[in-house]
Order: structure tokens, then C-alpha cells, then sequence
């Protein structure tokens, strides 16, 4: 092993824990959250991710996948897919976190309220 | 090219073939999409190595192409492709530089596969959202290549005698 090699780990670990923290210390979860499902970069459904649900997605070329969401949090629980990864991503909760299921291109994201609520106050 | 080198280069191809399909078998998911144990890194690198980069960046993008039409499909073979090229990419230069052991050229190979992959599924699903993934990526990646780098520098001490290239 090489100086050069200690150097490279030593400067990812630093990059990896600066942007671990950095997502770490300033996601936020809000009272009115929302679930965004898209597909294919189209806006699918929205639903609040405190009604306790299951929604099926369905794509245009007749994939489901099922995402569920429990207590504040959203899931994907089912997938006809190959890989199965989005169904092992862990549940989302806080503003911005992401389940995607490239096989069938579903993004699921967790979207604060707040900026409507902005806005209707400008109003 | 030579018979030898033929060989060798058959043999290189199978066990990255193989080296992918046991990588396949395993139940490997964490909750970060794009994470990869990169068994067949380690062929990619001792090939490297042992016969040098034009021959390491045709067995890495054969056993893409394999494995990609056996066990996946175009889908799936875009990513590896993304990932295997930059990762090649970077092995090469790092090695070329000097300034690296197998270990550091490992570790930089097996970080760049992740990065690539997750870029290209930021292209394909037109977000910047995945970039959360990138730490347990990064932090991935070191250890795998670690792993792989030590790996590879025993293939290939041992490998040099055998085939005495």
C-alpha cells in the first residue's frame, strides 16, 4: 500500500461523511408532507403521507408496483420487477428522500407543503 | 495474436463470466440502490495488471456485453456499461500515474462504478434526489475495493508465474 492509496480513502471517507452530514443535519419533516409518485418524469399521484394506504402504480406497460404508507412513512412493497431494489430501500419519511425503481422508472418522493403554504400567505 | 495470449484471454473472459453470475446468486441488498460487491472488478483488474490496459478495457466491456444479454437486459446493460467504463477509466489513469498500488487503483475503480451508475440513473430519471445516495456509495466503495484490491494483488503474483506474462 502506497501513501497515495491511504490518501485517496482517506479523502472519500471525508467526502462521503461530508455529505452524509450535510444531508443529515438539514432534512426536515413537516406535519403536511405529501408523497409524489412519478412515472417516466410524469407527475402519477400525490397522496399525504399520514393517511395510512396502499397505492398501486401501474405503468404504461402493464408493470405494478405497490407502495404503502404506514404511520408517516412510504414503502415500496411490491414490485413485478427483476431486481427488486426498490423493494429493499428503506422507508422514506423526511423532505426529499427518494425511492426509485429504475426497471419501471417510478420515482416516489417525500415534498413538504410548506411552499404552497408560502404562497397562500403571499396571497 | 498468439495462441497463448488467446488462451489467456479466454480464460480471463470466462472467469469474469462466472465471477458476475456468482456475484448474481447472492442476495446482496442493502438499502442503497447501485451497491455491488464487484467480483468481476477482480478480473478486470489483474488483467490490468498482468497484460495491461487495452486488454483489461476489452474483457471489461465483453463481459458487460455477456453478461448483460444473459443474466439482464439493454436496461440493466446501459448501467453496467456507464459504471464499467468509468471505472475502467479511472483504473487505467491511476495505474498509468504510478502513484498507486492495486489497492488505491481498486478502491478508485470500484468508487467510479457506483459514481457512474448513480449518474447515469440521475440522467434517466432527471434528478438530483439520488445524490443522497452517494455516501453509503462512497463509503461502499472503499471497502469493497479494498477487498478486491487484496484479492487481486494476490491473483496476480501468482497468476505471473503461472502464465509467466
Amino acid at each position: 500500500m502506497k501513501k497515495n492509496d491511504i490518501i485517496v480513502i482517506v479523502l472519500v471517507a471525508f467526502l462521503a461523511l461530508g455529505i452524509g452530514g450535510y444531508y443529515f443535519a438539514t432534512r426536515t419533516e413537516s406535519k403536511n408532507a405529501k408523497v409524489v409518485i412519478e412515472v417516466n418524469g410524469q407527475l402519477y399521484k400525490e397522496v399525504n403521507l399520514y393517511e395510512d394506504q396502499k397505492v398501486e402504480i401501474e405503468t404504461s406497460n402493464n408493470h405494478k408496483n405497490v407502495l404503502e404508507i404506514k404511520d408517516g412513512y412510504a414503502s415500496m412493497v411490491e414490485a413485478d420487477c427483476s431486481d427488486q431494489i426498490c423493494v429493499h430501500q428503506r422507508a422514506i419519511h423526511y423532505n426529499g428522500e427518494t425511492i426509485v425503481c429504475l426497471p419501471h422508472l417510478i420515482m416516489v418522493t417525500v415534498q413538504s407543503d410548506e411552499e404552497y403554504s408560502v404562497d397562500s400567505v403571499a396571497n | 495474436m498468439s495462441s497463448k495470449k488467446t488462451a489467456t484471454f479466454g480464460v480471463l473472459v470466462a472467469l469474469a463470466f462466472i465471477f458476475s453470475y456468482v456475484e448474481s446468486t447472492i442476495p446482496f441488498n442493502f438499502a442503497v440502490p447501485g451497491m455491488k460487491l464487484g467480483f468481476a472488478n477482480i478480473i478486470v483488474l489483474v488483467t490490468l495488471y498482468l497484460l495491461g490496459s487495452k486488454e483489461a478495457f476489452v474483457i471489461s466491456m465483453i463481459r458487460i456485453i455477456l453478461v448483460g444479454f444473459t443474466f439482464g437486459n439493454l436496461n440493466t446493460m446501459m448501467y453496467s456499461l456507464a459504471g464499467g467504463l468509468l471505472s475502467f477509466a479511472v483504473m487505467a489513469l491511476a495505474k498509468r500515474f504510478d502513484g498507486f498500488s492495486i489497492w488505491g487503483v481498486s478502491v478508485l475503480g470500484a468508487i467510479f462504478h457506483n459514481v457512474g451508475q448513480v449518474a447515469v440513473a440521475m440522467l434517466v430519471l432527471q434528478t438530483s434526489a439520488l445524490i443522497g445516495y452517494l455516501p453509503f456509495l462512497l463509503v461502499f466503495g472503499i471497502i469493497s475495493g479494498v477487498v478486491i484490491g487484496i484479492v487481486g494483488a494476490e491473483l496476480t503474483k501468482r497468476l505471473r508465474v503461472i502464465l509467466k506474462v
